[in-house]
């Protein structure tokens, strides 16, 4: 019953939030051996060739794929952009951008990828986010397709896992292409936000949900240049009470869920600079603004942009 | 010692009720002195005092904020015992507890459509979970108390029977719809009970239920002693047993779907507190009403305090109850003094 | 004609396709003490039940003074019938005080307040109850008797004209059954409450009811005083067992005694056997003998004889003298003709004095088997060693067998 569910989803929870540490952890040294691999100087990769992904499983490559099954949006995003749209033979049910992607056989969410189908497609590797279940992970591999995750946590790991794709795929000049664009925008947003008067900004992902430490828009914000107030709570995803968030008195609140109405009805809320600034911005759940700015893919920069824009929008008039 | 606490038992409990509104207005998240929340606290009530000077943040989170809360805590505890009472009481049962007939499902479920299906709009200055967990929880329990009609009576054990097989029917339904939502986290935490960001305005919307519920519960206090003896039993003392089934069950049912909508499922309170107070004061239910409600009130207000000030987040308050009662109520069990469990 | 206080007509009461109540008729007026009894299974509970409204009628009417008993109120019913049920106990910790203080629910108003005088109604009705000492203690504390006597007061405190008792001793041992019947009667006689019990002893029925409703599937099979429904063609093949009713002499009241339940395996009907016994030492063995079927006469017995009554109530033939008295040459003829229409003679351990020599002396002319039961404790003759000179003569006899025990003869027939 609820009480039972209950008990159920807390522990999963928990678990989540024990393999994200984890994972984090994995995440570094996953970096230092993509840079190694991945001179820019190179641009043809030499098969076969043996990676190390960002849960640290080594996987190795006889040729460059050429049938792929991504379950992260990010990633479909990103073989998309090095021109791979063709190669794609499934996705998730959350890869929705481009547009051509929704044409694409869907073959299960992000959370559970629906083993049956994918072996039936019968792709060469799957390109994975870090929430895909271990089991799936090793029916997969007991089917000789190989399983590639990625786990970025802020947007250096995405650059990383766009240059690990290419290196891949054997695309790495068109990888390093968008690496560039990517890095040039981000250097000129960054620029902007360096000596800004610092804001304090409330992320509100419904109901009071927020973006604790380690998270990957916790990242973003840093990046924005913002202070997030619940950058110093004990888990990945904490409810804010009204009391912290009224103490902590953000100056700007995000909400990816409710209306600025129903924000402006909590009782007390009244007092925050948010409030009385007219700071309250709702990016909805669903909209392409609410992907760019919780997506980590190619267009991560974008989402840089509208955090910045939203947070400092004097800075980009 | 023991002759001294029961006579003035009811002066001691007043007196733990008022210190456990007044500590725990005191205790937060927030870093706010004992003598600034007394100086808001007696300017706000008896407009005595000056209060200027003092941040505006400040006397929003003691006024619009804490003390409501805990007010709401008491208010929310206190309903949810004396149901958790008056079912014990009619279905002879232990083990029931306000949610029995499947009002934490039925709430459950409204709420996770509003959730699911993103309907907002505010209704009365409530937001549509409120409304939808509230109309849903009724429904549920006209539901289940139509199905186990017979005629013109309604058996306890079908009663029971029918509460578990619609609650778990409902469960089911809540679980497709987060397999199929994005939502899943907040409807998790929705079921799992919060008096998060709750004030003023809720506090007013449950207060006219609980009062008229407590008042109409109360009057049938001397029934619901006779029905501990047995539908038969009670019938043949000239209880009108069917008929108090159905007050009991429809008061009830707007006090927990009151509560329940406003703040989520918070189990265990209803469950334990009745246990605890038939061991102090006897079966009778005129004395059980009274009390369970004000210890039920201080159990929930020093829960909510924990769950809203032990770590810098959060803490869903149906985590703490159960928590704080799992253990409690087994000890209870194992001890088992006095009959009544 | 007394007042008609309770009343059922054609009454039918089902559970699924079952019926147990049957077109049931009864009338109980008003200050009577009317026991229901009744095998198992047969109504007896349903009745209380149907007529405190806990299970619907399928068809039928009950009338409670008068009144149409769908058309009372539960209130209104606890007003006029009180019920005393089975012993019980309850998982809460009233205290006796409560117990009896909820018989004054149907009585209190509006208002919702017990007042002083509901107070005194409980305190007379439990000091009538001899409760009063333990109003403060828990009810389940009590002993199964006291909380009986306990539940009885609140019948009273509910002030009803009728009570209904549903087997209110079946739990309890024989001092606290006769306490609560005993009480229940006192109650009767003092106050004229019509008294309905449904109650499965027999005998404590017939001693304590005025008129008695014997119900069988739902029936009545018979209604009267006890002495017209205490008779073994009623009761015997209900009850499916063998019985005797007789007068209890010190009660002055009907009552059965219960044989057996279970028969015996070997018939033995058409064997003629003929007892010559006196004194009581036949009773047990005439009884077995009649219930396996031998066709038994007995003879000579004197009238008012143990022996003679159990004659008398099993119906066996026997040649009777009068009291204290010697046997004429008439009944030893008498006595003799039984005999030669008999299969077998036994003898029981019947002393034999001058009065009653003839009963052995008959038995030197006849050739039917003898079987003489021989009792060693028992000194047999007192008369100056005629008896024991006739014995020695009959031992020569070659149809004469002693037994030790009558196991062995009933092997032998």
């Amino acid at each position: 019953m609820i009480k039972m569910n209950k008990v159920l989803i807390i522990i999963t929870l928990l678990l989540m939030t024990f393999t994200w540490t984890a994972c984090s952890n994995a995440d570094n040294s996953g970096e230092e051996d993509t840079n190694s691999n991945g001179d820019t100087s190179v641009t043809e990769t030499t098969y076969p060739l043996t990676i190390t992904d960002d849960l640290g499983n080594e996987v190795t490559f006889e040729k460059a794929p050429e049938k792929i099954v991504s379950v992260s949006p990010g990633i479909t995003e990103t073989l998309f952009e090095l021109g791979l749209g063709e190669n794609i033979i499934g996705r998730d049910g959350a890869s929705d951008y481009p547009k051509a992607a929704q044409d694409l056989e869907i073959v299960g969410d992000y959370k559970g990828p629906n083993t049956e189908l994918i072996i039936d497609l019968a792709p060469e590797v799957v390109f994975a986010y870090e929430s895909i279940p271990e089991d799936v992970n090793q029916l997969l591999e007991a089917s000789n397709i190989k399983v590639v995750v990625f786990n970025p946590t802020n947007v250096d790991g995405v650059l990383e896992n766009i240059k690990q794709v290419g290196v891949i795929t054997n695309k790495q000049t068109r990888a390093n292409e968008l690496i560039e664009s990517m890095s040039a925008k981000r250097t000129e947003i960054l620029e902007k936000v360096k000596d800004v008067d610092q804001k304090k900004v409330f992320m509100d992902l419904g109901d009071f949900i927020s973006v604790g430490p380690n998270t990957f828009i916790n990242s973003i914000l840093e990046e924005a240049n913002a202070i997030n107030i619940a950058s110093d709570s004990d888990t990945p995803w904490p409810t804010l009470s009204i009391e912290k968030i009224i103490e902590d008195n953000p100056d700007v609140y995000i909400s990816t869920y409710t209306s600025v109405e129903d924000i402006k009805s909590v009782v007390g809320i009244d007092v925050i600079e948010a409030y009385k600034n007219d700071n309250i911005i709702v990016i909805p759940w669903g909209t392409e603004e609410h992907n760019m700015i919780q997506r980590p893919g190619p267009r991560v920069v974008e989402g840089l942009e509208i955090y910045a824009n939203t947070i400092y929008p004097e800075l980009f008039e | 010692m023991i002759k001294f606490v029961k006579k003035y038992l009811i002066f001691l409990v007043i007196i733990i009720c008022l210190a456990t509104i007044f500590i725990c207005t005191t205790i937060g998240v927030a870093n706010i002195s004992v003598s600034q929340t007394v100086n808001i606290l007696f300017n706000k009530i008896t407009s005595i005092g000056n209060v200027e000077g003092v941040k505006e943040s400040t006397i929003a989170i003691i006024w619009n904020l804490r003390f409501p809360r805990v007010m709401l805590a008491f208010l929310v505890g206190g309903a949810l015992s004396i149901c958790g009472v008056a079912y014990q009481g009619i279905f002879k049962n232990p083990m029931a507890d306000p949610f029995l007939l499947g009002v934490s499902s039925g709430a459950a479920l409204g709420a996770t459509i509003a959730i699911v299906f993103n309907i907002s709009a505010i209704f009365f200055g409530l937001d549509m979970i409120t409304v939808f967990a509230f109309v849903s929880a009724l429904l549920t329990l006209l539901l289940v108390y139509n199905i186990s009609r017979i005629g013109n009576k309604v058996p306890v054990p079908t009663l029971l029977l029918s509460g578990i097989a619609i609650s778990q029917f409902l469960t089911a339904i809540i679980s497709l719809f987060m397999i199929f939502s994005d939502q899943m986290n907040r409807v998790v935490f929705w079921t799992m009970g919060s008096l998060n960001a709750k004030s003023w305005n809720h506090l007013i919307l449950i207060l006219p239920y609980v009062i008229i519920g407590f008042i109409i519960l109360f009057r049938y206090h001397r029934q619901m002693d006779i029905m501990l003896l047995g539908e038969d039993t009670a019938s043949q003392l000239g209880v009108n047993t069917e008929k108090l089934k159905l007050v009991i069950l429809v008061v009830t049912a707007f006090i927990t779907a009151a509560t329940v909508s406003v703040t989520g499922i918070i189990g265990f309170v209803g469950l334990i507190i009745p246990h605890i107070v038939r061991m102090i004061v006897g079966p009778k239910h005129k004395k059980l009403y009274p009390y369970s409600f004000v210890l039920g009130g201080i159990l929930l207000i020093i829960c909510d305090t924990v769950a809203r000030s032990l770590i810098n987040q959060e803490i869903p308050v149906g985590i703490i109850t159960a928590i704080f009662g799992g253990p409690f109520f087994i000890y209870l069990l194992k001890k088992r003094k006095r009959g009544g469990i | 004609m007394n007042l008609e206080v309770l009343k059922t007509e054609n009454l039918v009461v089902s559970y699924g396709d079952k019926r147990v109540l049957d077109c049931l008729n009864i009338s109980i007026y008003k200050g009577e003490f009317v026991g229901i009894i009744g095998p198992n299974g047969t109504g007896k509970s349903t009745l209380v039940k149907a007529i405190t409204n806990i299970i619907d009628s399928h068809s039928g009417d009950i009338f409670i003074e008068g009144r149409e008993n769908r058309n009372i109120s539960k209130k209104e019913r606890a007003k006029l019938v009180a019920v005393v049920p089975q012993e019980f106990s309850i998982d809460y910790e009233f205290t006796n005080l409560d117990i009896v203080m909820m018989g004054r629910n149907p009585h209190i108003d509006k208002k919702n307040k017990i007042g002083q005088k509901d107070f005194d109604i409980v305190k007379e009705a439990m000091t009538l109850t001899n409760t009063w000492d333990f109003k403060d203690r828990f009810f389940n504390e009590l002993s199964g008797g006291e909380r009986q006597r306990v539940i009885v007061a609140r019948a009273i405190a509910q002030q009803t004209h009728i009570i209904l008792l549903d087997e209110p001793t079946s739990h309890l041992d024989i001092h606290h059954q006769l306490e609560v019947m005993e009480l229940i009667h006192l109650l009767k006689k003092k106050r004229n409450i019509t008294v309905v019990a449904v109650l499965h002893d027999i005998n404590m029925a017939a001693r304590f009811s005025d008129r008695l409703i014997l119900i069988n599937h739902g029936k009545v099979v018979a209604d009267g005083t006890p002495e017209e429904v205490i008779k073994e063609e009623h009761l015997s093949k209900l009850y499916s067992m063998e019985m005797i009713v007789r007068e209890n002499k010190i009660l002055g009241k009907r009552e059965i005694i219960p044989l057996r339940a279970i028969k015996e395996l070997t018939e033995k009907k058409g064997i003629n056997i003929h007892v010559v016994c006196g004194g009581g030492t036949g009773e047990k063995i005439l009884e077995r003998l009649k219930s396996l079927g031998f066709n038994v006469t007995a003879g000579i017995i004197n009238e008012g004889d143990s022996d003679w009554e159990i004659c008398k109530i099993l119906k066996i033939p026997c040649v009777v003298a009068p009291p204290f008295s010697g046997y004429s040459n008439e009944d030893a003829d008498k006595n003799r003709i039984l005999i030669n229409q008999s299969d077998y003679v036994l003898v029981t351990s019947v002393p034999f004095g001058i009065g009653n020599l003839l009963n052995l002396e008959v038995l030197r002319n006849i050739e039917k088997p003898i079987y003489f039961y021989q009792n060693s404790k028992i000194d047999i003759d007192y008369a100056q060693g005629k008896a024991i000179k006739l014995l020695d003569e009959l031992q020569k006899k070659e149809n004469f067998n002693y037994i030790q025990n009558y196991d062995e003869l009933l092997q032998k027939l």
